[in-house]
């Protein structure tokens, strides 16, 4: 009787769940909120009604559902919810990884030319100018919003403080350089009495960390690259690939770069730097100088850097040129109830105020001001602790990204002024907005071939030479020349495009 | 005689040394086993900077309980935490009924057309629907962001059935014939004969669902929108990933310190916080665990 009973009641909890839940009847008054559901990826924790999404609702008179999902995984809930034809109102999408075009073309997508002009007055004046250029936009009207600012430009740090007790300048060029990583390697730069510092630590498991030796030789690691005859094509065909690639050698065979290049990854890479083992970084300088600083460091007293740019062969050099983001997509669903609200929730975000109150919390409760022009804030008692801090709905839903956002006002003035640096130095590459068949069919192929290539030719003790070739031979016929066909048709168009706008 | 005993010291230095071998490889077998779990506990009580450095952990290195703090810093854990436990518990009991009461029936003779049966079933452990349509059909069950759409999608898996069938193909048909002339139902004998004497297969199925329901991860992301909602795995996934976004705060007053944790070390507490509990209830039932799995794989 008792086990009849027991039992009887697990079935009753089984059934009652479901039902508990499907059973939920709407009842909408007249004057009730508008329902608005986004979903975005991060990787924080919010609690569920968090005092940013309460005046997110406040403030635009909405009941906001956020369905936050994990970056890695976001792409495939998004497919997943495509499929179903079941899109929340406002929702984020990689027009590099999925194909937007297609969901405009089968209709999924709101045109928001109209709602653009009604309720999109921040977005206008953010990247009003640029929606156009989008692929997703090329059409017959705006369908996908983009953001108006672009990536970090990378900087190649150097340690001041490791300088000045060698008694040695900031190097500007490729030979300079060697001789700063010589040092670093040789003459005890730490004054440890220890040979425990090594050279250049970069890493293929981020090719940025690379970026200005290949800048030095006008070349764009792991980018497309513009011969002189118009074609576009890849990296590895860059007339100076070779001597950039012999310049690593030279480093490599000294004992002057880390050895564990090609299978080293990007946290390992990070650690050496921040445990003092190297003293050459290159990298965004957000972290170098900014996030890092000095919480990642851990010799007693933090180090300090600074930036510079490596002359090559032809007198200048840098870091890949930043473009933007125009395949990073925010879009409203064809389907949403209230697109009106939809787009005034975009337009909020795009805002000063909308982008301060998703970054940084609410003023007043999570923070204050100390220097507003410069960027200097504090935050306020119990949201001291981070966790409590972002559960709480900071730093969780600044997507939209406008151009001078929140994010780069608060960083330091050096790092601001790197980055203003970085950007004034930086190698150009043909940036090709449209999506390319050839990178879907063979893509990854060619990818493989490039990476292989860049590992096998540092540490090889054959032919340099021949096997550079047989690497271009097997990368062409691997599925290169229908790339460069395409690219190029395709970078040229988009060149005649650009001339006919201006 | 002489020759005798030395021969028999001989066969006891060798026995002694090959004692001694077999010792000695089970004793690495076992470090080699059980270290990678004291690495993550002792790396996770250690200081992040310290811990940088490498190497093996034998002991904590500057006992810091960093990690732990930020983990159960905010309440969503406990409601993560909350819902995870219920889906084990409740979606393990769901299981274990639909997958006995499944498997009794196709375990007996006298069930004609068991094997096509049998068939229907097997043919979901070769294909399943994939991941748009399992989603269209919770959708158009209208489970979507409730609790039981982490429940009833996965409620009863092939493959444990089977194991649970074949354990009761085990079972003599004379002890339920014996108990049918006693005036006994199908579901009396399943309850009171059958059930009993399937302790080792019961207890083995038990602990396979229970784990898959407390790992499971995807069926959090796809099906779950809400944060009340939210399972234990998808709320670790996302603590570990932002351990990165803590280094934007690094330069914040007052916050030094929490930046100052690593990735690494968030990621051992994390895998600690997400294991202990399966570890502390493993040694409880792993004593069926075995007998279990091989008792059903032998056809009487």
């Amino acid at each position: 009787m008792k086990k009849g009973v027991i039992a009887l009641t697990i079935l009753v909890i089984l059934v009652s769940f479901p039902l508990a839940s499907a059973g939920k009847s709407e009842v909408v008054k007249e004057d009730a909120p508008a329902k608005i559901t986004w979903m975005l990826y991060g990787d924080n924790t919010p609690t569920e009604n968090n005092a940013v999404l309460r005046a997110l609702q406040e403030k635009l008179n909405i009941e906001l559902s956020v369905i936050y999902v994990p970056e890695s995984d976001y792409m495939a809930k998004l497919n997943t919810l495509i499929a179903a034809r079941n899109l929340p109102d406002v929702f984020w999408m990689d027009g590099n990884k999925l194909d937007a075009i297609e969901f405009r073309d089968q209709g999924m997508l709101k045109k928001l030319d109209a709602l653009l002009a009604s309720d999109g007055q921040n977005v206008l004046r953010e990247v009003g100018s640029s929606l156009s250029k989008a692929p997703v936009n090329q059409k017959d009207g705006i369908y996908a919003l983009i953001p108006g600012s672009i990536n970090y430009t990378s900087n190649l740090a150097i340690r001041t403080d490791w300088l000045e007790n060698l008694g040695m300048d900031m190097p500007t060029n490729l030979d300079e350089f060697y001789d700063v990583l010589y040092a670093f390697v040789h003459k005890d730069p730490n004054g440890s009495g220890k040979n425990d510092t090594i050279g250049y630590v970069g890493t293929m498991a981020g090719l940025r960390t690379f970026e200005h030796i290949f800048g030095a030789y006008g070349i764009c690691i792991d980018k497309p690259y513009l011969l002189a005859d118009g074609t576009v094509t890849t990296y590895m065909k860059a007339p100076l690939y070779l001597d950039a690639i012999k310049y690593l050698r030279k480093l490599y065979q000294e004992g002057l770069m880390d050895p564990d290049f090609a299978t080293m990854p990007l946290m390992s890479a990070f650690e050496k730097l921040w445990t003092g083992r190297t003293g050459v970084f290159d990298f965004q300088n957000v972290g170098t100088t900014n996030n890092w600083m000095p919480g990642r460091y851990t010799e007693p007293t933090p180090p300090t850097f600074g930036f510079t740019v490596l002359a090559g062969p032809g007198g200048s050099g840098g870091a890949i040129k930043q473009y933007p983001r125009y395949k990073y997509y925010n879009a409203i669903a064809t389907t949403s109830k209230h697109p009106e609200k939809a787009m005034q929730l975009i337009d909020y975000l795009y805002s000063q105020e909308g982008d301060e109150l998703t970054y940084l919390g609410v003023e007043g409760l999570h923070y204050e001001w100390i220097d507003e022009p410069n960027g200097k804030f504090a935050l306020l008692d119990k949201f001291k602790d981070p966790a409590t801090y972002r559960s709480d709905g900071a730093f969780v839903y600044n997507h939209m990204w406008p151009l001078v956002n929140t994010e780069v006002r608060t960083l330091n003035k050096q790092t601001q002024e790197g980055q203003a640096f970085a950007r004034m130095n930086s190698v150009e590459y043909p940036n090709i907005i449209a999506s390319l068949d050839s990178i879907g069919e063979y893509g990854s192929t060619l990818s493989d071939i490039t990476k292989e290539a860049f590992a096998q030719l540092i540490v090889t003790r054959g032919n340099l030479e021949a096997e550079y070739r047989n690497f271009v031979r097997r990368w062409e016929q691997e599925g290169g020349l229908a790339f460069e066909r395409e690219a190029t048709a395709a970078y040229q168009a988009q060149l005649a495009a650009e001339k006919a706008a201006n | 005689m002489k020759t005798n005993e030395v021969k028999r010291m001989h066969e006891s230095l060798n026995d002694r040394v090959v004692y001694f071998v077999i010792c000695a490889l089970l004793a690495l077998f076992c470090f080699s086993t059980v270290y990678p779990f004291w690495h993550v506990l002792m790396y996770s009580l250690s200081n992040s900077k310290e811990a940088m450095s490498g190497g093996l952990f034998f002991k904590p290195r500057d006992f810091d309980l960093l990690a732990y703090r930020m983990i159960f810093k905010t309440n969503q854990i406990f409601i993560a935490y909350r819902n995870t436990i219920l889906r084990t518990v409740i979606g393990t009991t769901l299981s274990m009924i639909l997958s006995v009461m499944t498997a009794y029936p196709l375990s007996r003779r006298r069930l004609r057309g068991r094997g096509c049966l049998s068939m229907v079933f097997f043919f979901t452990m070769l294909f399943n629907g994939g991941m748009i349509p399992t989603y269209l059909i919770v959708q158009a069950y209208g489970l979507i962001d409730t609790f039981g759409a982490l429940i009833f999608p996965l409620a009863m898996n092939a493959y444990n059935m089977f194991i649970l069938r074949n354990y009761f193909k085990t079972v003599p048909e004379s002890l339920e014939e014996s108990a049918f002339i006693d005036g006994a139902n199908s579901f009396t004998i399943l309850w009171k004969i059958i059930i009993p004497v399937s302790t080792p297969a019961l207890a083995a199925v038990t602990m396979f669902y229970g784990v898959a329901n407390w790992n499971n991860y995807l069926d959090g992301v796809l099906y779950i929108n809400s944060t009340r909602l939210e399972i234990l795995q998808v709320y670790l996934r996302k603590l570990l990933a932002s351990t990165g976004t803590l280094n934007a705060l690094s330069g914040i007053d007052g916050l030094s310190q929490a930046a100052s944790l690593s990735e690494e070390s968030m990621k051992m507490a994390t895998i600690a916080v997400s294991i202990l509990p399966v570890l502390v209830v493993y040694p409880f039932i792993q004593r069926y665990y075995t007998s279990g799995i091989t008792a059903g794989a032998v056809k009487e």
